[in-house]
């Protein structure tokens, strides 16, 4: 099964959390676990089925206006359903957090 | 708080009708305290400014989120700090030792052979952020992505772009879309459904995000004053901190509960005494405290809440003070941004117990989180 690694650039505080469903349709998640790799910079890898979709959603605290960046490795073998890898936005300037979700699928 | 409120509107108004007083803010989030003030020694236009720092760990919340060395220009003085910080699975451990810069030699020195600057502090402060994941496994997330990306799709967030509240938002201002629907559809965004149960739940409340901090500082200082008769002594007694917070976020708002223990000296009324210069008629004097710094301490407990509007921010911020049993507030009101669009500026409003209220423009360096 491919190991996905999720890179995190940003000084604003992340989770990220990788959910499917069961054969049940019950959800199943897991959050990645960050490691910081050097001054905002941070990295944790999971293993995910082949061929099937996951969800990947996001939740980064920090300073309005605060950019952040999330790239998902191996880029060539990842797909996601609608942002471009690396995944890149910000912070509102009226609010302290930013969350957002996507689809991706892993080939073998 | 009523004859908080009826100051306060007295000093706006008097704001208003002439004498707009500015101020430049260091550390415009923190309250004012009485003990603090007296301590400084300042004149009263300078106390009601330094009476904002109840915080003794400055420097490590102005700390970089690396190891560096840096020059920070003060109101008082410009300080050169060496900061370094430490990731854990524990938390964040920042050190930071700072001094005044030596205005008259290129090197500034934070010890020498003869032992520590004149005027040297020592901050530490150990601070874990973390969310809340204990219901995260009842969160039905592939639900939530599903909805958010019909959301994205409905309302033309560019392919190619991530499906967020900030590009969510975004896309709904520039189709032109009413900021009620917007609001709707941000709300819907934030809201996760808990398995089991189809009842909408706002997602940092299912997984809140807080963190805790410790700080401690100590801060040495060299007082030079006069002793009756009229000699002079020095004094360099140790100035300390102890403080801790909790802090929760929300989407625009947060909520800081703070409790410290502090100990400062408060210099005492200054004497002169000259002396004459030989051969001439004129004389030499010197100015300093008379009698030796008095200790103030102080236990200010304090609650702020921050919250962030589309055009504006307010700060208010209730402290109290065990030791010196005073309490105090401020009303910070955010209206003006910098070119990168943040808060850095707008009207305040300060309190103090049997003190008449202040109001005055400020600015400050960009209103956030920490």
């Amino acid at each position: 099964m491919p190991r996905v690694t999720f890179e995190v650039e940003s000084t604003a505080e992340p989770i990220l959390i990788v959910s499917t469903r069961d054969a049940e349709g019950r959800p199943i998640s897991q959050q990645v676990d960050l490691r910081p790799v050097d001054a905002g910079r941070r990295t944790g890898s999971i293993t995910v089925a082949n061929r099937q979709t996951h969800t990947l959603t996001w939740i980064c605290t920090g300073n309005p206006g605060t950019q952040y960046k999330i790239t998902l490795e191996p880029r060539n073998r990842v797909t996601l359903r609608r942002s471009r890898n690396p995944i890149e936005s910000r912070i509102a300037t009226t609010r302290l957090m930013t969350t957002g979700s996507d689809q991706f699928e892993v080939e073998p | 708080m009523s004859r908080l409120a009826k100051h306060s509107l007295a000093g706006a108004l008097l704001l208003l009708a002439a004498n707009l007083s500015v101020n430049a803010q260091e550390r415009p989030e923190e309250v004012a305290l009485r003990a603090d003030v007296d301590q400084r020694g300042q004149s009263e236009s300078e106390e009601r400014d330094l009476a904002s720092r109840a915080s003794e760990t400055g420097a490590v919340d102005a700390a970089p989120d690396k190891d560096e060395v840096s020059i920070s220009a003060g109101k008082d003085k410009s300080v050169a700090k060496i900061s370094l910080s430490r990731d854990s699975s524990l938390g964040r451990l920042t050190a930071a030792l700072s001094t005044p810069i030596n205005q008259r030699d290129d090197a500034t020195q934070f010890f020498t052979l003869d032992g520590p600057a004149e005027d040297v502090k020592l901050d530490l402060e150990w601070k874990r952020k973390s969310f809340g994941l204990r219901r995260l496994p009842k969160v039905d997330f592939p639900e939530l992505t599903e909805r958010r990306l019909e959301l994205c799709d409905r309302f033309a967030v560019p392919q190619g772009t991530a499906c967020t509240d900030t590009e969510l938002e975004n896309a709904m201002t520039a189709a032109g879309r009413p900021s009620s629907e917007i609001a709707q559809a941000l709300d819907d965004f934030f809201t996760v459904k808990i398995v089991g149960t189809n009842k909408p739940v706002p997602l940092l409340r299912v997984i809140p995000y807080r963190d805790f901090l410790v700080g401690g500082s100590v801060g040495r200082t060299e007082r030079t004053f006069f002793d009756l008769p009229d000699s002079q002594r020095e004094d360099d007694r140790l100035s300390y901190s102890l403080s801790a917070s909790y802090r929760r976020i929300f989407e625009s708002s947060r909520v800081t509960v703070s409790l410290a223990t502090q100990r400062k000296f408060k210099e005492a009324e200054k004497a002169r005494k000259c002396a004459v210069v030989d051969s001439s008629t004129l004389e030499r004097c010197k100015d300093l405290p008379l009698g030796e710094a008095a200790v103030v301490d102080s236990v200010p407990f304090t609650v702020e809440y921050r919250l962030w509007r589309k055009s504006f921010a307010v700060s208010p911020k209730l402290a109290y003070d065990f030791e010196q049993q005073v309490a105090a507030a401020s009303l910070p009101l955010y209206l003006i941004t910098d070119s990168a669009g943040k808060l850095t500026g707008g009207i305040r409003v300060d309190w103090e117990e049997h003190k008449d209220p202040v109001a005055f423009v400020f600015v400050s360096s960009p209103l956030g989180l920490d």
